[in-house]
């Protein structure tokens, strides 16, 4: 070994446990504190968003009735004016939901509105242009956000309705976003007014 | 003569042909292995968009190897490309070679999977694996009618496509306290591990009611072992939307899949690099999703070869 490598080594050595002497341990969870990156919490994201993507979507909604079904989602703002015919109500309540007949309308498409408390879809998310997928690190993140904001329409929208199968035979004004399948339009709401 | 006249013009008109073929430049389409039908697909559809729009093509296939997808840049940079469309072999181990084709201004165009740096590539187009894992986890809920018991199939669990999938049929199904999971295994993205980890499964819990599987793959080794097993109660999902498992939906054996429409999402890549090769522009967002499409028995005779034929 030569004089020049064992003082490499050497260096190597004093450098390694410089390091590790003056190396900080940063507890777990914590370490947003130093880097500036938070943890995700798709929660935090959502809730102070609710209002503008409430109003971007009853901004733009267009009457259901008037649009071809095929144009229809994925995450169309809509809004729809009719009867209730039906409540429907599944998976041991909690995937409920409403059939409504648009007024004045003679097509063949069946309008129904999700009324939770498990909503499908990203209908919602895909609607508003609050946020969009560059804002979000991931694809995760960004399904998250989805979820996130159904869960808010639930508690300030839908819950605080609760809504049985006495709503069979009201009118109902609804805003939402929508997506087709066929001749099958599913509606999630962002705004509901019984008559 | 007249022979010499009509080799002279045969002669000519090849010619003219290489000429036109290459009159654009050459567009290198590098992806993982054409063995798996996947992949072909983004070598079969992206070839004839990319001739078609007047550049020549050149595709090859790095089996997922960084050090050989390397070597394919070098060669796609000393050949002065005009583009390269390349399905990448891993998120930290191909910044490298995307890295030196940008240094050499041969814009990269990224098609199926992400690489871990922004900046880098034109554009990083890839299916939305999240939206298409929750979509078709809605259809397996309905189809288990919210209740029973089930069990996973996990992917190659240092793959992120493995998380991000499981993570969204979980967000879906957890929803739902009705439905329980009773095991929940590894079966590598390989269809045989998924004959025979569902094998296994069927005998320590017979009685689960469903299989959530993290592709196509293992999907359909789950349902051949569920076949052979005389359980054709069970139902089961997976993602890619591959035509074995759309053979398995038609027959009723599987309930669906989702499909990653990666023969739009190379197109895409190619109309892109086009207008940047042709006018500079460029894509809006580096980052671009394609969602993905749910497909049951209901839509499944609109799907073939990764393509699904519209409503």
């Amino acid at each position: 070994m030569n004089k020049k490598k064992i003082i490499c080594i050497a260096l190597a050595v004093v450098l390694v446990v410089f390091l590790a002497l003056s190396a900080k341990v940063i507890d777990k969870g914590t370490e947003g504190q130093y880097t500036g990156e938070v943890a995700f919490d798709a929660n935090a994201s959502s809730s102070g968003d609710w209002e503008s993507v409430v109003s971007e979507i009853t901004g733009k909604a267009q009457d259901i009735a008037a649009l071809d079904v095929a144009a229809i989602g994925p995450g169309t703002a809509v809004s729809i004016k009719g009867t209730v015919s039906e409540f429907v109500s599944k998976a041991g309540g909690k995937k409920n939901s409403i059939t409504v007949v648009p007024e004045g309308y003679s097509g063949d498409a069946v309008f129904t509105v999700q009324l939770g408390s498990i909503y499908s879809g990203t209908d919602v998310r895909d609607a508003q242009t609050v946020k969009g997928f560059a804002d979000f690190t991931n694809q995760t993140e960004w399904s998250q956000y989805a979820k996130a904001l159904n869960s808010q329409l639930d508690e300030l929208v839908v819950a605080p309705l609760a809504i049985d199968e006495g709503i069979q035979g009201k009118t109902v004004q609804i805003v939402g976003a929508a997506s087709a399948s066929g001749k099958e339009v599913t509606v999630t709401p962002v705004a509901i007014t019984i008559e | 003569m007249k022979k010499i006249c009509s080799i002279v013009l045969a002669l000519v008109l090849v010619m003219s042909l290489a000429a036109f073929a290459s009159a654009e430049g050459i567009i290198y389409i590098i992806t993982p292995s054409t063995s798996n039908p996947f992949f072909k697909t983004e070598q079969d559809v992206g070839k004839p968009k990319a001739e078609a729009l007047g550049y020549e093509v050149k595709c090859m296939s790095h089996d997922d190897d960084a050090a050989t997808q390397l070597q394919m840049f070098e060669a796609a940079i000393n050949d002065k490309a005009v583009a390269i469309i390349c399905d990448n072999a891993g998120a930290d181990a191909s910044i490298e070679a995307v890295k030196k084709a940008d240094d050499a201004g041969i814009p990269v165009f990224l098609i199926d999977r992400e690489i871990n740096e922004s900046g880098l590539a034109k554009a990083q187009i890839v299916a939305d694996n999240a939206q298409g894992a929750a979509a078709i986890a809605e259809k397996w809920v309905e189809a288990m009618n919210y209740e029973g018991k089930y069990a996973e199939l996990l992917g190659l669990e240092s793959d992120t496509n493995c998380h991000v999938r499981s993570d969204n049929y979980h967000a879906v199904i957890d929803e739902y306290d009705t439905l329980e999971m009773v095991a929940q295994q590894s079966a590598n993205w390989d269809q045989t591990q998924g004959y025979e980890k569902t094998e296994a499964i069927l005998q320590e819990h017979p009685e689960i009611t469903g299989i959530i599987c993290g592709n196509d793959t293992m999907a359909c080794g789950a349902t051949q072992a569920c076949i052979d097993a005389g359980r054709d109660d069970i139902k089961i999902i997976g993602l890619d939307g591959s035509d074995e498992a759309a053979a398995y939906i038609k027959d009723g054996k599987m309930v669906g899949t989702a499909l990653q429409q990666i023969a739009a999402i190379t197109e895409l890549a190619i109309e892109e690099a086009d207008a940047y090769i042709k006018n500079g522009t460029l894509p809006e967002q580096e980052k671009q999703l394609v969602p993905c499409v749910a497909i049951t028995a209901e839509n499944v005779d609109k799907l073939s070869a990764f393509v699904y034929s519209g409503d």
